[in-house]
């Protein structure tokens, strides 16, 4: 690490030795506030029973470390599949949802647009009043997708808030810019490609971040709507993992069932597995989130 | 995508969708069906299966132990697969992870080939079965079979409208056709009457559903006699086991050390009926008592530390050692040899019977008989005939080929043999999770095949809990408001009762927590229970 330098900020006054040493404590623990949890589930997943069971499913580093948990939920290729489902609802949901919400917020940023007005009304409605559970599954069925991953991915591919966000974003763009390119001859199209997205790399970047978390973490919508096992994704199998966690009641017990890692080594496993993709992706976005989230935050 | 979809299409669906709410799911439940004509219902004939002898025979209220698995099991069908035909969609749920999907599952595809037919398995995992299950109700397009749980509203309209009364195929001797189903004993199938009729199959429990159970390696090692004669002993049996300085507590879950307490106080299983009126056991005189005594345990430290902040960690801090006694479901017994006995030299575990509160005999509350019940969509006469021929192949008993597969799955992938018993293996132990214990079941039997020497100690506690058991008398009854608002109802309760243990609360305030409980809709339940009982007794 580099040697801190102090640097004085015009209108600060430069704080004491022992107030920054104070500072760095606060920060160290709120650090490990964060990591102790992370680094306990990743410790629980490598942690044979016996450990697990006497630190009652919080252990902290593994004494005998053994990939019982991961062997035993990769058996039978549930996970493995289920990542996949989860990987490609994610992959090409976040495009098919960018695609709508920047062309969508796009056309809703340029004023004169064709049903400008009432398509904003339409979106700021559905912002305000969201359909039910059974009109959801209504529509979903009476379009044919239940069982497809399609009904995964259309009912949530244009997100009001973001496109909302994206407007802000557009609307702030120079409207001399796209003019000086309308006058070069672009269309639409053309300007949008060209002009409006190079400049707004961060807000989709940050907006295409929602739209690939959310994807991700989806799992009501498989749920009711994907029949078979086989096409769940990996919330849906770490939630009945999870679920499975609730003690057993009088007469409610299954019967037969092999030795098992302990649930919480179980649970913790299938954590790790179902964050490290957004892990890898994440360092990747981090640049234009720096300055994505800045966006709107010095408006008046 | 799937359909063509037209304007017109997207428009009738989303202006419909409200309207379809009322049409779709309940159809036309025709004309209320009187509570009377349940009394009329024949219920199926109970004929128990004699193919296998056990090693240690039960009653009705005691399952059969087995020591070992018969070398030669019957075959459950020698005339080949029963349920010869289409495909048969079942919506069900699961306590179990998920199984692996049938293309890659050895054992659902033996499963289907000795049935004759394609089992498709819609499953949700049990916390989110009430969710999913209006909304596939609503959607029209139902399963051909459904688990319906008890907490399903409106079901005597929903399962007129929309499933399929079995009684002309299993009604009186109407049954014999159905050898294993009949096997099933009556009190099960009480929970299937509706409307008049037999609406659906049973999932068969055993009626000594819970076991307070006890580390019999702990007792041993401290010296201690676990066969406690009343409270007094229990407490002090609990004291002597406590030792906080390593951690080690007598009890965990206060709520279920509460009904344990109550079973010696002989509260009753959750209603009492003396010739037709009905008392909950929340307004039982006793009840305050008991809520007293389990504060004296908290008070005196006998309790975990944590045994009022979390949920589902009993178990656990029980396979440990962190508590010594715990109150679990009775198939938990073999399950914690499973997974516990490994790590702990010596680990031994029995159940303890509630003595009478001041001496004399206790009382022990029995499990529900059904966990649930498999209703059929109404569809022609010879597809019912087939799903009842699958579901009785599904009921087939312990000693058949059929239940080893079922149970244990296929030799040399499921499961090696020792000796005759099915030892599963780790792929066996994911791929049997397909939850064929909640379509329907045989009677439950008691057997472990990794540890045979448990089995007399389980058949044991089954024939001193039969000696004591107490029925629950509202079971196959229906309240409609029990079902819609008791189970929020009762969680409140649930808090109160826990508040008071832990002493957040004083006794005294249970008898205003009981009045308001009475009149939010206790006095309601009552009525709507009495009113069902006398329908169907007078």
């Amino acid at each position: 690490m580099s040697t801190a330098t102090h640097i004085d900020i015009p209108g600060q006054t430069p704080s004491s030795a022992p107030w920054r040493a104070a500072k760095s404590v606060i920060l160290l623990i709120c650090c490990l506030l964060v990591a102790v949890p992370f680094f306990s589930i990743i410790a629980t997943s490598l942690a044979d029973t016996r450990q697990v069971t006497e630190a009652g499913g919080f252990v902290l580093w593994p004494d005998r470390p053994t990939l019982d948990a991961y062997q035993a939920i990769l058996a039978g290729g549930l996970v493995s599949q289920a990542l996949t489902v989860s990987v490609g609802v994610t992959a090409v949901g976040t495009a098919l949802a960018l695609l709508s919400s920047v062309t969508l917020a796009y056309g809703l940023s340029r004023p004169g647009t064709f049903g400008h007005r009432p398509t904003l009304m339409i979106l700021l409605f559905s912002l305000l009043f969201t359909p039910g559970v059974i009109p959801s599954y209504l529509l979903i069925k009476q379009l044919g997708l239940i069982n497809s991953y399609w009904s995964l991915i259309l009912p949530t591919m244009v997100n009001a808030f973001n496109v909302i966000v994206l407007r802000s974003f557009f609307l702030s763009i120079p409207r001399d810019l796209i003019d000086a390119a309308r006058i070069d001859g672009a269309s639409a199209g053309q300007i949008l490609r060209s002009v409006v997205v190079p400049l707004s790399r961060a807000a989709i970047a940050v907006v295409g971040l929602f739209y690939a978390v959310s994807y991700w973490n989806a799992f009501f919508n498989a749920m009711l709507y994907m029949n078979e096992s086989a096409k769940w994704p990996m919330q849906l199998v770490l939630r009945t993992y999870v679920v499975n966690n609730s003690a057993i009641g009088p007469g409610e017990a299954a019967v037969a069932g092999a030795t098992l890692p302990p649930s919480q080594a179980l649970q913790a496993a299938i954590l790790v597995l179902s964050i490290v993709p957004i892990l890898i992706v994440y360092p990747f976005l981090q640049r234009h989130l720096r300055k994505g989230v800045m966006i709107g935050a010095v408006k008046g | 995508m799937g359909a063509h979809v037209t304007r017109r299409d997207l428009l009738r669906t989303s202006l419909g969708a409200a309207a379809g709410l009322a049409l779709t799911a309940c159809g036309d439940g025709g004309p209320a069906i009187p509570l009377a004509d349940n009394a009329k219902v024949r219920l199926p004939e109970y004929i128990p299966y004699q193919g296998i002898t056990p090693d240690l025979p039960g009653t009705l209220e005691v399952l059969d132990g087995h020591l070992h698995y018969p070398a030669e099991p019957v075959t459950a069908f020698p005339g080949g697969p029963p349920a010869k035909g289409p495909a048969i969609s079942i919506m069900t749920m699961t306590f179990s992870p998920v199984p692996p999907p049938i293309e890659r599952n050895t054992y659902w595809q033996a499963l289907n080939r000795s049935l004759g037919t394609k089992l498709r398995l819609e499953i949700a995992p049990i916390a989110d079965y009430p969710s999913k299950f209006p909304v596939i109700i609503a959607g029209g397009d139902l399963p051909d079979a459904m688990a319906v749980r008890q907490e399903i509203p409106q079901r005597p309209a929903m399962l007129n409208a929309l499933f399929q009364d079995l009684s002309e195929h299993l009604s009186g001797s109407a049954i014999h056709e159905y050898p294993y189903l009949a096997n099933l004993p009556t009190a099960s199938w009480r929970t299937t009457v509706y409307n008049g009729g037999i609406y659906g199959l049973p999932m068969p429990r055993a009626s000594v559903g819970s076991v307070m159970f006890y580390r019999a390696d702990r007792m041993r090692e401290k010296s201690l006699d676990p066969n406690v004669r009343d409270f007094r002993e229990f407490r002090q049996l609990c004291t002597e086991l406590n030792d906080p300085r390593r951690s080690r507590y007598a009890l965990g879950d206060p709520l279920t050390t509460l009904y344990f307490v109550l079973e010696m106080l002989g509260v009753p299983n959750q209603w009492r009926e003396t010739q037709g009126r009905f008392t909950s056991w929340l307004e039982d005189e006793r009840l305050p008592q008991g809520l007293d005594a389990v504060r004296q345990l908290a008070q005196a430290g006998l309790l975990h530390p944590d045994a009022f902040s979390v949920a589902g960690k009993f178990k656990d801090w029980f396979g440990s050692g962190q508590i010594a006694i715990h109150y679990d479901g009775n198939a938990a017994w073999n399950d914690f040899y499973r997974r516990y006995a490994q790590d702990t030299p010596g680990f031994a575990i029995d159940g303890m019977l509630a003595p009478g509160f001041d001496g004399g005999p206790g009382t022990h509350w029995t499990g529900a008989s059904s966990f649930a019940m498999l209703a059929f969509k109404k569809a022609p006469r010879e597809r019912i005939r087939q799903l009842l021929r699958a579901c009785n192949a599904l009921a087939a008993p312990f000693g058949t080929d059929a239940y080893k597969l079922r149970k244990y799955g296929v030799e040399g992938v499921d499961h090696e043999l020792n000796g005759a018993d099915p030892i599963l293996t780790p792929t066996g132990g994911v791929e049997t999770t397909v939850p064929t214990i909640f379509i329907t079941d045989s009677p439950m039997s008691l057997y472990f095949p990794e540890n045979p020497d448990v089995v007399p100690a389980q058949h044991a506690f089954q024939k001193r809990a039969a000696e004591v058991l107490v029925r629950d008398p509202s079971e196959g009854l229906y309240s409609e408001t029990d079902v819609t608002v008791g189970g929020p109802l009762m969680e409140t309760m649930r808090n109160e009762l826990k508040a008071i243990m832990q002493g957040r609360k004083s006794v005294s305030s249970w008898t205003h927590t009981m009045r308001s409980w009475r009149r939010e809709s206790g006095d309601r339940i009552r009525s709507e229970y009495e009113r069902y009982w006398e329908s169907i007794n007078r």
